[in-house]
């Protein structure tokens, strides 16, 4: 059997393990744009000096040849061949599969702003050499720009304030990171960043990207007419999956690469998982992205499993959840964050330093959010996860612990 | 692999397994521990239920650990052989997708540091120090074969 992964991130490196261990004899080939394996999570470290790349890996230092497996590195891959089970490199070559996996990820969306592909200096954040063209720029300027605030986007500035880089945050938004806190929240992020020179403007829309006569990016015009000053853009409005290596094949798409809960795509043989893939998400029960990093890596296993032909459904595919540390502020959030209509009972319990919030519909839990203490939250995702009904915890609901649910087999294992 | 196995009804949440646990990873030994210092960190806890009831928690080092799949820096691992789930604090970057994930709450902040903090079954030693300082045998090393977590 030959398998074929393209993709050597998160996916395509725990599929690959997972393949290995269930199949010692089989041909495992890697192919990836990426020459180097790294967590794209913490490319901020980069930039902001705290990390090397050395020190982004986030596997064994022998893995490729520990596992035994063909690893085909700095190579695009054109296209997919289906019928004729191959792969068509970007120098022309072919690779031969019995099962592939695309894992190959997503790409940053640059928005429609009038000059932004035409001019020099403006950047993504999501491969290696956008952190380090970001870090090799940044040591000669004193400002710069970052588009969008969510996740990546304040990665981005942290990592750029931590040169010593002033920093303008523009969001379409009323807040910060909209898709994961609720106002309280966002607020108490918005100050600190503004106390560590991180400017957060929110409510604007970049109309124009102003460049000097050598085409070199220094400033933003906003929709308003207001002008932001910065010689370097980081560009962080969302991804898009890669898929142009399918374009023209039968595999179903939509805004990913459409799969079953087996990780199989409509072709049989061809599988996705991570961020490239589209997939029953458990919390809204709809096909949608899953674009955080443990969903790519029980994707890539359950790809894995069924690839060697063991029959594995994932189960957890729950995407509603976020853990972030921001200078020294920490969150967690499941679920909703805000309750969407009058069915839902909102409970939120605050000190100084600390904010939980609790949204339940019909004595379940909807959404949990916990900024500063954040231990335990846990088992605040499971009950989510497994739609637990909590009817008879409702006085306590702000101190459960596991010992609320205590259940263990013979063997020690805990469930729910 | 194994597995500490909680009888639940013998514990009588004297924390001696805290304590030792504590004492463990401040390389001491739980009579010069200062008790005072809240920056003291168990990996087990003693919990109680919204019923009053105690439970001792102690981490699973689960057979799919959710913690290591959450892990984006490498530094949580299973060790194939003797089924260990272990951190490294060096590798780790602090970015709680471990705590997020594990659904015992087993796997949690270090009070001193911006990194993650959890049971390493005292891989280092002969017995976990957590059992050694259990007076009633609610907490005891089970040999247990490949289940399914
Ligand atoms: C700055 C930043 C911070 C993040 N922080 C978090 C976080 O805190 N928590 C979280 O859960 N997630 C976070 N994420 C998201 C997380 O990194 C992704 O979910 C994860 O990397 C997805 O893994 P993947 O394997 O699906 O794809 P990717 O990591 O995108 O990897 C894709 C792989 O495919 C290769 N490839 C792509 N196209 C081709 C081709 N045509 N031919 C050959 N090879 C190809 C690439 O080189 C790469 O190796 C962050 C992302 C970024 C950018
Ligand atoms: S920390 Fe939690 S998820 Fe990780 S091995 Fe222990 S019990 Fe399992
Ligand atoms: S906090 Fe540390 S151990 Fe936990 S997931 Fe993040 S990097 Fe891994």
């Amino acid at each position: 059997m030959r398998y074929v992964i393209v993709g050597a991130s998160a996916a395509g490196i725990s599929a690959a393990k997972k393949l290995r261990e269930l199949d010692d004899d089989s041909e495992i080939t890697i192919i990836s744009k990426d020459d180097k394996v790294y967590s794209r999570c913490m490319l901020h470290y980069l930039i902001g000096g705290q990390r090397d790349v050395e020190e982004l890996n986030f596997i064994p230092k022998d893995f490729f040849i520990e596992n035994k497996i063909n690893w085909i590195k700095g190579k695009t891959v054109s296209s997919v061949v289906p019928n004729q089970k191959s792969l068509i490199l970007e120098d022309g070559k072919s690779i031969f599969y019995d099962k592939l996996l695309l894992a190959t990820g997503a790409s940053s969306f640059f928005p429609p702003i009038e000059n932004l592909s035409e001019t020099e200096g403006i950047y993504g954040l999501r491969n290696l050499d956008d952190a380090l063209e970001i870090k090799d720029s940044a040591k000669e300027i004193e400002q710069a720009i970052v588009i969008g605030a969510g996740l990546v986007g304040i990665d981005a500035a942290i990592g750029l304030a931590e040169l010593g880089v002033k920093v303008s945050v523009i969001e379409m938004a009323d807040r910060i990171l909209p898709l994961q806190l609720d106002d309280k929240l966002a607020a108490k992020y918005q100050a600190k960043f503004e106390e560590s020179g991180i400017e957060i403007i929110t409510n604007a829309r970049a109309n124009k990207v102003l460049a000097d006569n050598e085409n070199y990016v220094r400033g933003l015009e906003l929709t308003d007419g207001q002008i932001i000053d910065g010689k370097l853009i980081v560009v962080a409005t969302g991804v898009r999956p890669n898929i142009g290596l399918i374009k023209g094949t039968e595999i179903e798409v939509d805004q990913g690469i459409i799969v079953d809960e087996y990780q199989q795509s409509s072709l049989e043989d061809i599988y996705a998982a991570g961020d490239v893939a589209q997939s029953k998400e458990l919390f809204t029960n709809e096909l949608a992205l899953t674009p955080i990093w443990p969903l790519a890596i029980k994707q890539g296993e359950v790809a894995a499993c069924n690839m060697v032909g063991i029959t594995t459904r994932l189960s957890d595919n729950f995407a509603y959840q976020n853990s972030m540390r921001f200078l020294g502020l920490s969150t967690i959030t499941y679920g909703l964050i805000e309750a969407e209509d009058d069915g839902y009972q909102t409970l939120i319990r605050e000190d100084k330093d600390n904010y939980q919030k609790l949204i339940l519909q019909n004595n379940k839990l909807k959404g949990a959010i916990f900024q500063g203490e954040i231990n335990g939250s846990g088992v605040y995702g499971r009950l989510i996860k497994d739609k637990i009904d909590l009817s008879d915890k409702l006085d306590d609901i702000f101190n459960l612990t596991y010992a609320d649910f205590f259940k263990e087999n013979k063997d020690g294992v805990f469930s729910y | 692999m194994e597995r500490i196995y909680i009888d639940r009804q013998l514990c009588e949440a004297c924390k001696g397994c805290m304590l030792a646990c504590m004492a463990k990873h401040n390389g001491e030994n739980i009579d010069t521990l200062d008790l005072l210092d809240t920056s003291n960190q168990s990996a087990n806890l003693i919990e109680q239920s919204s019923q009053g009831e105690v439970a001792p928690i102690f981490c699973r080092h689960c057979d799919k650990p959710e913690c290591v799949e959450a892990c984006m820096s490498g530094a949580l691992t299973k060790d194939k052989e003797t089924g260990i789930v272990s951190l490294d604090q060096n590798k780790c970057a602090g970015c709680w997708m471990c705590v997020m994930s594990c659904s015992y709450g087993m796997i949690n902040k270090d009070t001193n540091a911006n990194v993650a903090f959890k049971c390493d079954l005292c891989k280092d030693r002969e017995k976990s120090a957590c059992i050694e300082n259990c007076p009633t045998g609610a907490i005891e090393l089970i040999e247990v074969g490949e289940g399914r977590a």
